[in-house]
């Protein structure tokens, strides 16, 4: 779990948050919660790879070369 | 016209007055604490824009602050306890440094005097819910297109070495974004104002029911925003500008455009959200593009507070007004 950032789960928070006033936001306007949780869960993914792809680079550093 | 209209419109004029003084710090802090501007050039700047704004815009605005009480609602005595209400919590969060909504200062004292007078059936719940969703809303659409434009404008110069000349190119920006911004301002928040106005115009039977907002309303409107502005708060600008995360002209110039946007596209979509919300999530999300611990989340948690308990704030205030004020006007 701690190879994802901190700033990284920032952004799932937000996709929740969204997601959650959904239902009290008026219809007119649940178009904004949809178009900020796909913003912020396009961030969360693109943050996601490169944490596990940094995490992984390391690991195989701390492993060093035969 | 009798002396209680010209004093409860002399009343939405502070009111309008404050709402630009409070509120400068939204469309200068960036340009100040970035040092493009010295405060005495940016607040001119500002409150120019903030004035010109009556070209661009119409008069929208005023009707959501029109629908959040049942109409028939407001007599004299109410209209001034909910401007009492919203000028008083204005002040008490310029004198502690807070960036809350000068707009949501107003919803909360109408809906006080409108309780006091009434009852809760005054109020009309969906708008409020609406309100209240947005008060979550309108930061996090500040945060995420900032930090989308200010991640963009990073990857795009990442290789560009003529770091003078990138920065000078940003300082020139910033003028403009804060010009926009101020625009947005202008338009937005004075028109809440002519709202009012035309409330008690309308009430007194002054003007007929559904006529137009007069000009001289317009403009005094912006004139009042516009020395607002002029004679702006520096403790908020402190906040807003530097207290929040330190910004750099690059910085600036992303929150700015991105809280342009996010203001165009909502008023684009009839949104109503807050200016002060929405740049001030726009700072955190450049701040974040660091990382996570360069924002000072203190004083965001405090500013996060300060806009949670502005309605029930202005509420109280126009609420106790009210009592003493409902038989003298």
């Amino acid at each position: 779990m701690n190879k994802i950032a901190r700033r990284t789960w920032f952004f799932l928070v937000i996709v929740v948050a969204m997601l959650l006033l959904y239902t009290p936001t008026p219809a007119k306007y649940r178009w904004v919660n949809l178009a900020m949780a796909a913003l912020a869960l396009f961030w969360f993914i693109l943050f996601a790879i490169e944490d596990l792809s940094r995490a992984r680079r390391e690991g195989r550093r701390m492993g060093g070369p035969r | 016209m009798s002396y209680v209209v010209v004093i409860i419109v002399g009343v939405a004029l502070l009111f309008d007055y404050i709402n630009g003084f409070h509120d400068a710090a939204n469309s200068i802090a960036t340009v100040v604490s970035t040092r493009v501007l010295t405060p005495k050039q940016a607040v001119a700047w500002a409150a120019f824009f903030n004035f010109a704004a009556f070209i661009f815009f119409g008069t929208k605005v005023a009707e959501t602050i029109a629908n959040v009480t049942v109409p028939g609602t407001f007599n004299n005595a109410a209209i001034f306890a909910a401007l009492i209400g919203a000028i008083g919590w204005d002040l008490i969060t310029w004198w502690t440094g807070l960036p809350t909504s000068s707009s949501h200062a107003l919803v909360g004292g109408l809906a006080g005097a409108a309780v006091a007078k009434v009852g809760w059936s005054a109020l009309v719940v969906s708008e409020y819910q609406k309100i209240a969703v947005f008060i979550v809303i309108a930061p996090v659409m500040g945060f995420l297109l900032s930090f989308t434009f200010m991640t963009a404008v990073l990857w795009i110069f990442h290789r560009y070495r003529k770091v003078d000349k990138l920065n000078r190119g940003f300082r020139r920006g910033q003028l403009f974004s804060a010009a926009a911004f101020s625009l947005g301002h202008g338009g937005n928040d004075a028109q809440k104002t002519m709202g009012v106005i035309l409330t008690v115009l309308i009430a007194n039977g002054i003007l007929a029911k559904g006529s137009a907002v007069p000009i001289w309303v317009v403009l005094s409107a912006h004139l009042a925003i516009g020395l607002g502005t002029l004679f702006g708060g520096w403790r908020i600008v402190h906040t807003m500008g530097s207290k929040i995360t330190k910004l750099q002209p690059v910085g600036g110039m992303a929150s700015e455009s991105a809280a342009a946007i996010a203001l165009g596209l909502a008023t684009f979509g009839g949104v109503p959200v807050s200016t002060t919300h929405t740049i001030s999530g726009a700072i955190v999300g450049v701040g974040t593009t660091n990382r996570l611990s360069a924002v000072r989340w203190g004083v965001a948690g405090r500013v996060m507070w300060a806009w949670v308990l502005t309605i029930p704030g202005a509420f109280i205030i126009a609420y106790v007004v009210y009592l003493p004020f409902k038989a003298i006007l």
